[in-house]
């Protein structure tokens, strides 16, 4: 009996029907995939995306200049000088270079932050055409939005 | 026909590799003699960039070592270091722990399932097996933002708490996956040409499993019951009902399964965590500079591709003196060619497919 069951099984392809019947149905259910370019799916409020320095309600740089972050860094992605002005209380950043190419977007930086001045951003888009647009110095640590493009790549650069 | 062996090249380039290895095959018109594995394409002199960086910097470039299951990499090292360092870790944070490795294995295990059928002919199944792992995927976005090379199980903790909303979230993906996982198995389980390609194909005892130093889905899809979570438990895993799932015939078909069954009891293991989860802190006090005390420790645990252990030297310093990783892949792989021996050419595939590999661990 068992044989036969086998036998009869075999022959009227019950497995490759089965699996037919799951293609099938799975053909049917609503698509599970993202058009990228048309639609964007947004990433989770805690994404790991560009780095960019924040600015406080007053639009005071929040950052100053005590290297925490370029210790943290295991990578040596920041080269970062602060200099104390004329009467200032704290140090401000005169020079904050943050490489992207070198950066493994570990979140060590963000976590050491004393002012919580450098935060990352939802930017999912890392491509760039010259390594000019992965360099980025102070002004553009406070770059956003399609700015944030416009500095990554050099068609968008010469297009803006 | 007269007998006539030729030398073939598989690999570097080539998709059922997994990425850069070449095997240098001896076949004699279709039949493997010999199997050589050379490596070395992808490494990167990891183990010599960890004497030079601190213990805390060290854990987002084991990341990178087997990256389909990164959280299980992080949990390897940072278990050893905490071992050194004598750093009692809150009962939350290693539940936390459990739940992020567990669902690390689902997604590894997952990822496997869809590039095994896809290598032997199946595609649907990677679409599928894609799918769900997809869905996993998200939860690490939301629970730390990156979604592959992940970064989240620090010394000391965990990188974040896990709150009510990402908690809800987990158990409504490990609710659909099991019906994702019924997909996959109503696809392969019985289908004539899955079995044709892979019952009976790559057998290795358990005793050669053993000598040759096999470890995880495919050591015990030989007969072996031997899984850290049991016998040597670390991060909370005793407080954990789960089986050791087994095959018998150690051939391809009972890797395949035991990895699916082991699907199930992950999913298990995340519910009970997420039941038990104990209130406090996610992360000890751990100091800025972590400096460790001198002295020596291995520690291993049970990654999804078998037993992960890392070696820790400290000399007082913040920087270790020497870390070395026993990265399960790589002696996984010492096995091919006990397998693929007397076996056809396009067998192989197959074989290496079974063992799980991931390049990043071997070359390191």
């Amino acid at each position: 009996m068992n044989r036969l069951g086998r036998f009869l099984k075999s022959f009227f392809l019950v497995d490759i029907l089965q699996g037919l019947w799951v293609t099938l149905r799975i053909y049917f259910s609503p698509k599970v995939t993202v058009q990228y370019p048309e639609q964007i799916k947004e990433p989770a409020p805690r994404f790991r995306g560009i780095l960019r320095l924040h600015r406080d309600e007053r639009g005071e740089p929040l950052c100053i200049a005590c290297k925490a972050c370029q210790r943290a860094c295991g990578t040596n992605c920041f080269d970062i000088e602060g200099k104390k002005g004329e009467g200032a209380k704290v140090m401000r950043p005169v020079k904050f270079d943050w490489t992207l190419e070198r950066c493994s977007f570990c979140g060590f930086c963000v976590e050491v932050c004393p002012t919580n001045a450098i935060r990352f951003s939802r930017e999912f888009r890392l491509t760039g055409l010259d390594r000019a647009g992965l360099l980025f110095d102070l002004p553009d640590m406070y770059l956003a939005g399609e700015d944030l493009q416009k500095h990554l790549c050099a068609g968008c650069r010469r297009g803006g | 026909m007269a007998f006539k062996e030729i030398d073939l090249n598989m690999g570097p380039q080539h998709p059922s590799t997994h990425g850069v290895l070449r095997l240098k095959l001896s076949v004699d018109n279709e039949v493997v003699l010999r199997v050589e594995p050379v490596l070395g394409y992808l490494h990167r002199g990891m183990e010599k960039l960890w004497e030079n960086l601190t213990y805390k910097q060290i854990v987002p470039l084991t990341d990178r070592l087997d990256y389909l299951a990164s959280l299980s990499n992080n949990l390897g090292y940072v278990l050893a270091v905490e071992k050194l360092a004598g750093i009692e870790v809150p009962k939350r944070a290693q539940y936390i722990r459990v739940v992020l490795a567990e669902l690390q294995r689902l997604a590894s295990h997952l990822a496997w399932a869809g590039f095994m059928a896809n290598d032997i002919g199946a595609m649907t199944v990677l679409l599928y097996g894609f799918e769900a792992r997809e869905d996993v995927l998200d939860i690490f976005e939301e629970y730390c933002g990156a979604r592959l090379t992940v970064h989240g199980i620090r010394i000391g903790g965990v990188v974040h708490d896990l709150d009510a909303a990402l908690v809800s979230r987990i158990r409504a993906v490990l609710k659909a996956i099991p019906k994702r996982l019924q997909d996959i198995r109503t696809l392969l389980d019985e289908n004539r040409i899955w079995k044709e390609r892979t019952v009976g194909v790559g057998l290795i005892t358990a005793g050669d499993a053993v000598g040759y130093g096999l470890t995880g889905p495919a050591l015990r899809a030989s007969g072996v019951e031997w899984d850290m979570r049991k016998d040597i438990p670390y991060s909370s895993y005793g407080d954990f009902a789960f089986d050791v799932p087994l095959g018998q015939n150690s051939d391809v078909y009972d890797r395949y399964i035991v990895r699916l069954e082991e699907i199930c009891q992950s999913i298990r293991i995340v519910g009970q965590a997420l039941d038990g989860l104990p209130s406090g802190e996610f992360s000890a006090k751990v100091p800025r500079v972590l400096k460790v005390p001198p002295g020596e420790v291995f520690h291993t645990i049970e990654a999804p591709k078998g037993v992960l252990g890392f070696y820790v030297k400290s000399n007082g310093t913040d920087k270790p003196e020497r870390v070395k990783m026993k990265s399960p892949s790589f002696i996984n792989l010492q096995s091919l060619e006990r397998m693929c021996i007397g076996h056809l050419f396009s067998d192989v595939v197959g074989i290496l497919g079974s063992l799980d590999i991931v390049l990043g661990e071997i070359d390191k």
